[in-house]
């Protein structure tokens, strides 16, 4: 019989994701930080400050709470258990953290070659050891449903990714004589598809309808996250050997981002519970993945409005990823923090609901901070020089607030954890 | 409808009525809440009832494990039912923000209970318990 069976309770401890999850709140404040400077003038994709910014956001922010909830989710969906915690936080939270730092200081510092590489290695490091996590695990679980099998998908996606971030630094600091740009497009392709997308899609087949009370989504869309990767596949052979042919497959990628859009349209249309925050964060995350998608469109052929490209990043990145990570962590992490503790028999009315942790006013208030502070983004995108310090006081201001409801929740974790009985804590 | 199906169909009615009765709660309709809260208590109970008296017995029986997911899922149990009350409450004082925070609770609480039934326990029960088709049958959700 399978080990994962026998691992129901052996979700992580609540440190475990939440470490994650502050990592990433404070990597958003980082951003604001790095915005501060008016480094880039002009928008331009290859420059340093865009670089050291994008991984920010793709690692720092999105790739934490995205591991985190990863874990989470395998635990509690697939039965992967995370017994040892203290050793996926050394394996996998640490080097992140330590990766990500020095890979945007080495874009920042000329490209330092010896950066660079210490940080494809520790990054290396962090995502093997996530993928073996998730991947070993999903083989030994008899989950078969559509989000666990969508995992497996999404942690291919991020191997493939992070194989070509590696060839990207050895080529960079003169140890692999490649072709720099077609590996590029690839990573990029693969970063935010292979991994984002997929990841996403995965997630939200379970969640959708759990959260909103929709009928499910088809079987068909598993197969789409399987067309994803074999087009992504077919677009890094297209970048190395037949260049004048990628338009087809780059194309072909954009079916799969219109008919996930269309589909969740559908079924949110059908939710019994409209009122949820979640069914409008959910709405302007789609919208942001079809603007975002489209514009890395038009970014092959159209070269002669250097903002798109930028655009592009900042609506599939900032709008379609963190808004969907931002509503998916004030759902879970109030529930998290909700469980740990009933675990824990405090006496009845000693703990509040999820509302408590987080009222639906503070999601709310959340959601318009993320749409104001991708308007300040798109202005800046557009013209980096004049609206510079704009999305920094935006990014800070909704790092800041971020922060604040986090530390409320911890603050409230830790008052019922003290007022609990001395037997129940142990 | 095979066994499974059935099963998972039962947790959906049960999502649907919740959802139902916040729909009821947001509109300040406190008697069509507390009809339908009743319906969504004694399905829920009927479920519970299902799996803690015969397919749990069953599934232990059958693997010999008695303290392993069963033990768990019987205590999520515990906790939904403790939810329960504490919705029933909120209702007798009218408390709108109040029910609205133990029903999303009781919610997510809910789904991530059902998703490990419906992703590993249910699979795990038509493998391992002989009469499992038999045991749950259309119509007959007891
Ligand atoms: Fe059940």
């Amino acid at each position: 019989m399978s080990q994962a069976w026998l691992s129901y309770d052996d979700a992580p401890p609540i440190w475990l994701p939440a470490s994650f999850f502050g990592a990433a709140m404070l990597w958003l404040l980082a951003l604001g930080g790095l915005l501060l400077p008016a480094g880039m003038l002009a928008a331009n994709r290859y420059h340093p400050q865009l670089l050291a910014l994008t991984h920010v956001l793709a690692l720092g922010v999105l790739g934490n709470i995205m591991a985190g909830a990863l874990l989470q989710m395998l635990a509690v969906a697939s039965a992967v258990a995370a017994r040892r915690a203290g050793r996926l936080l050394l394996g996998i939270f640490l080097p992140w953290q330590a990766g990500t730092a020095l890979l945007v200081g080495g874009f920042l510092h000329g490209f330092s070659p010896l950066a660079l590489q210490a940080a494809a290695a520790l990054l290396g490091a962090a995502i093997l050891r996530l993928a073996w996590h998730g991947l070993h695990g999903l083989a030994h679980s008899p989950a078969r449903d559509a989000s666990s099998r969508g995992m497996a998908l999404a942690l291919l996606g991020l191997l493939v990714a992070a194989a070509l971030g590696l060839c990207l630094v050895l080529t960079l600091s003169g140890r692999l004589a490649l072709p720099w740009l077609p590996l590029l497009h690839s990573h990029v392709l693969w970063a935010a598809m292979g991994w984002l997308l997929l990841l996403m899609l995965a997630v939200s087949q379970t969640v959708i309808p759990l959260f909103l009370i929709t009928p499910p989504y088809p079987a068909w869309m598993l197969s789409t996250g399987r067309a994803v990767l074999l087009l992504l596949l077919a677009c890094s052979l297209a970048l190395l050997f037949w260049p004048a042919q990628l338009w087809l497959p780059a194309s072909l990628l954009l079916i799969p981002v219109l008919l996930y859009a269309v589909q969740s349209w559908q079924l949110l249309r059908q939710s019994r519970r409209p009122a949820d925050p979640l069914w409008w964060q959910w709405q302007a995350v789609l919208a942001c993945l079809l603007l975002g998608c489209v514009a890395a469109w038009l970014c092959a052929g159209w070269t002669i409005w250097p903002s798109l490209p930028l655009l592009a990043g900042l609506w599939w990145l900032g709008g379609a990823g963190l808004g969907a990570t931002l509503a998916m962590l004030g759902k879970i992490l109030p529930f998290l923090a909700w469980l740990h503790l009933k675990r824990l028999n405090p006496p009845r009315g000693l703990l509040p609901s999820t509302h408590g942790f987080l009222p639906e006013s503070a999601q709310l208030r959340l959601r318009h901070l993320h749409l104001l502070w991708l308007l300040a983004g798109t202005l800046w995108c557009w013209q980096p020089a004049r609206f510079h310090l704009l999305f920094a006081l935006a990014t800070l201001a909704l790092a800041a607030y971020a922060l604040w409801l986090g530390g409320n929740i911890a603050q409230r974790y830790q008052a019922v954890r003290r007022a609990l009985p001395a037997a129940a804590v142990r | 409808m095979n066994a499974i199906a059935c099963l998972t169909q039962q947790h959906r009615d049960c999502d649907a009525i919740l959802a139902q009765a916040e729909q009821a709660v947001r509109h300040g309709d406190w008697t069509t809440a507390g009809q339908t809260c009743l319906r969504l208590a004694t399905d829920l109970e009927q479920h519970f009832q299902l799996e803690e008296q015969q397919l749990f017995p069953a599934f232990e029986a059958a693997t010999g494990m008695y303290s392993g997911p069963t033990a768990v899922m019987r205590q999520e149990h515990q906790q939904i039912r403790l939810l329960l009350q504490d919705m029933d409450d909120a209702l007798l004082a009218s408390d709108a923000s109040a029910w609205l925070g133990h029903a999303e609770t009781l919610l997510i609480l809910t789904q991530q209970h059902n998703m490990k039934e419906e992703n590993i326990l249910y699979p795990m029960c038509r493998q391992h318990i002989a009469g499992f088709e038999q045991m749950v049958r259309p119509g007959v959700s007891a």
